[in-house]
């Protein structure tokens, strides 16, 4: 990021638009501002802050921005700071305004050249992306404050300077995150009961090994019966050869057969019977659908044709069936009527189609059907008579064959009670069992769906198993990376820092090295190997400073660690000499500018002077100057051009 | 007007649940009377909508309407439903509200319905379920009862 330039209009003591053009060539690309104490040096970069981060800094409402001047004359106008500035070879405007007297809102405004512009969050994640507020702070800083990185206990500072500016800090959210996750996926683990599956599955072979055993029992017993009835049939053979009771068996064979096909007619009925007893609410609904229909007639009941159709027949003079009508006719009311009572075509769709279907019910089912259970009682009770009888003459039939006195014909008529008896008693275990087939199929199933339930289940565990290890395993990962990159940034941050500050600081035979401990405490080593920090001047304290942050922007740039789109980076300094004596200064000049992609300088008069080498190292490397001059007269300060591009 | 009073509501607020809900303690009755019992070859109802129809307009011809409260649960998908059904459950909140814009209320009629098959369950239990004798037989009996089948077979009057 390099910036163009910076338009203020009505900021603090900067009355109406005023711009200054920083220098952005490669080698002159130093721009200094001077001003006496209080001419507005530091509005500057507060104005820098509040233009691309909104910050108030030293002011708590954005209203204190405006000049004070136009407050006092009551101008409705409003403030405004403009600044222009390139990265990655694109041009860029960023602008912050505050319309403060109409409704004190403040807009925020990005825009790349030839593009339409971001607006308020939008611009703010554009320029967060490009140079992070936490990182600006490094970078935009005011020089009286800046021997702080070097005192003893501001280690947390250093710290967070390296964290935010090498972005490492990236690693330990990473870190947390992943975590995190773990955490959730074990949490979400438990809620899966791991021996679930297992058990509908053995209660399944279970209930098969049923279904097989009782399968057999059906098929063992049909092939009892079958035995059974041949049997009974030798039997049956002899006892039709007792000439006598020839007859009679012949007929009780007769009889049986019936009894069978009447029961078989039976069952008929009485299915009948109970599917229409299922249906046997439709009949009871007579009285409701005779009011129902009632309501729907008397309350006009609406045809439900949209307006437009009505319309078009009044237009044509045509009735709804189609004959021609006139403007007197009761016809042509009719249709104005219905055009007046505005029904929705849903409305009118419903009412028709239930009045169609209650009257249709009521011709067809809620009469038929309660004459249909009539009919059919009364040919069960038929149907039962039939029965009685014949089970009254094959009882007749027993008694007969039981007294005839013949021991050969008794223990064959014996024998073939007891066949009957097993062939029932079979029959009724076959019967059993295929209701028990039944409902077992039906638990199978139903154990089928369950199954497939906890499989997805298990596949879902299983899945949020691997989630979960991966996030352990990616954690771990990044906590074995995380270290050693924070550690060979530190080395090399301290490398930089070291030969910086050779370059900066005076007594260069002195101080042997800088070390960046691993608590991050800044630390000046002397020729003696000794840490000699805690005595060394406050301007000594300054230069620290000064290379610990040239040096993080070089180390940014070179490894290109930071998630930040920008590779380059402007130094911007309020009032950095105040506390230098001329040679750390002239080393600063002499070394700053070679360092840095852009300097800005905000100086008094007596910081650098034109008559001392500080000045004469930076004059070559200068491409604006500028001047604050502040009118007591009406308190306001104007920006004046010294020269620009050496000119 | 016909249209006058017509509720606004949106279309969705109109529709009817999913499903057919009756009081939960009703429940198990519902499921005996849909299950054969022992020495049975047939339960009473092929259908848990056969029962709820039956149970609504006897609840609506024995004036007995007992909308439900929190203790509800579904018995069965309102897709069962055949046209003729919702028809006849549109006739029971007709003849309850007399207002036939409760036709465009499928939520209404179908609430309507539920209130009366949970006042109509109890004569069903009653006369069906808890009276001696097959369960089948007693469910004609209880149908024969009732107007248009007393018309036709005077003997059972």
């Amino acid at each position: 990021m390099i910036f163009r330039y910076i338009k203020l209009k009505n900021f603090c003591p900067y009355y109406g638009q005023q711009t200054i053009h920083f220098a952005t060539d490669e080698y002159r690309n130093v721009t200094v501002i001077r001003g006496v104490n209080g001419t507005g040096k530091t509005s500057l970069l507060t104005a820098l802050n509040w233009c691309l981060y909104g910050d108030s800094f030293f002011k708590e409402n954005t209203r204190e921005f405006v000049n004070r001047r136009v407050v006092a004359q009551g101008e409705n106008t409003d403030t405004s700071v403009e600044i222009g500035f390139n990265d990655q070879g694109i041009r860029y405007r960023a602008e912050r305004k505050c319309q403060w007297l109409r409704n004190n809102k403040t807009t925020f405004l990005l825009q790349r050249e030839n593009e339409p512009p971001d607006l308020d969050a939008a611009a703010s994640d554009k320029i967060e992306s490009i140079i992070p507020k936490d990182v600006s702070a490094h970078f935009f800083f005011d020089g009286e404050k800046i021997d702080n990185f070097a005192r003893p206990g501001n280690e947390e500072e250093i710290k967070n300077a390296v964290r935010n500016v090498l972005r490492i800090e990236v690693f330990e959210r990473g870190i947390a995150h992943l975590e995190r996750a773990a955490q959730y996926y074990q949490r979400e683990l438990k809620k899966y009961v791991p021996d679930g599956l297992k058990a509908l599955i053995s209660e399944k072979e279970e209930k098969e090994t049923l279904y097989i055993k009782i399968s057999e029992e059906i098929e063992d017993n049909l092939k009892k019966i079958k035995i059974a009835q041949r049997h009974k049939q030798d039997i049956d053979n002899v006892l039709i050869q007792f000439a006598e009771i020839r007859q009679l068996f012949e007929e009780q064979k007769e009889i049986k057969a019936s009894l069978k096909r009447l029961g078989d007619e039976k069952e008929k009925y009485q299915e009948k019977i109970l599917q229409l007893a299922n249906d046997g609410f439709i009949p009871l609904a007579k009285p409701v659908i005779r009011k129902a229909l009632e309501i729907l007639q008397s309350n006009r009941t609406p045809i439900g044709i949209p307006d437009t159709i009505l319309n078009d027949l009044l237009e044509q003079m045509l009735c709804l069936c189609g004959r021609s009508i006139h403007r007197e006719s009761p016809e042509y009311q009719h249709i104005q009527n219905l055009i007046s009572q505005n029904v929705s075509p849903e409305f009118g769709m419903a009412v028709r189609e239930t009045e169609n279907c209650l009257k249709r019910l009521l011709e067809d089912k809620v009469e038929s059907i309660p004459a249909e259970v009539k009919s059919t009682l009364s040919d069960e009770q038929r149907l039962d008579k039939d029965i009685e009888a014949n089970e009254a003459r094959l009882d007749e039939i027993k008694r007969v064959l039981e007294d005839f006195d013949d021991d050969d014909f008794q223990k064959h008529k014996k024998a073939q009670e007891e066949y009957e008896r097993e062939i029932r008693r079979l029959e009724a275990d076959i019967n059993q069992g295929k209701g028990r087939i039944k409902e077992i199929k039906t638990e199978i199933e139903l154990l089928d769906k369950k199954i497939d339930t906890a499989k997805s289940l298990e596949v879902r565990a299983e899945r949020l198993q691997c989630c979960r290890q991966l996030a352990m395993e990616s954690a771990s990962a990044m906590k074995k990376l995380y270290a050693p990159l924070e550690e060979d940034m530190r080395k090399e941050l301290e490398i930089e820092v070291s030969d910086i500050f050779r370059k900066l600081v005076w007594k260069e035979n002195s101080f042997r090295e800088v070390r960046l401990s691993s608590n991050y405490e800044l630390q000046v080593i002397d020729r003696y190997d000794g840490q000699v920090s805690p005595e060394i001047s406050a301007g000594e304290r300054e230069v620290l400073s000064l290379a610990f942050i040239a040096a993080l922007a070089k180390v940014a740039v070179k490894e290109k660690l930071s998630d930040m789109q920008t590779d380059r980076f402007p130094i911007v300094m309020d009032a950095p000499f105040t506390k230098l004596s001329d040679k750390p200064k002239e080393n600063i000049t002499e070394t700053i500018p070679a360092i840095a992609n852009q300097l800005i300088l905000f100086v008094t008069d007596q910081e650098l002077r034109y008559d001392e080498r500080a000045w004469w190292n930076l004059e070559s490397r200068v491409g604006g100057q500028y001047e604050l001059y502040f009118n007591d007269e009406i308190g306001t300060t104007t920006i004046n051009e010294l020269y620009k591009n050496g000119n | 007007m016909i249209n006058e009073g017509i509720d606004t509501s949106t279309t969705e607020q109109l529709q009817a649940p999913d499903y057919v809900y009756i009081d939960g303690s009703y429940h198990p009755l519902y499921v005996n009377l849909r299950e054969s019992q022992e020495g049975e070859k047939q339960p009473p109802f092929k259908g848990m909508k056969n029962l709820f129809m039956l149970a609504a307009f006897i609840g609506f011809l024995q004036e007995k309407w007992v909308p439900l409260g929190t203790n509800r649960r579904n018995i069965f998908a309102r897709t069962v439903f055949k046209q003729d059904d919702l028809v006849l459950l549109r006739t029971l909140a007709l003849a309850k509200t007399e207002n036939p814009e409760v036709l465009l209320n499928e939520k209404e009629i179908q609430s309507i319905a539920e209130g009366y098959a949970n006042g109509g369950i109890t004569v069903i239990k009653e006369l069906v379920e808890d009276a001696p004798g097959s369960r089948i037989e007693n469910l004609v009996n209880l149908l024969l009862n009732w107007e248009p089948y007393s018309d036709i077979i005077p003997s059972v009057q």
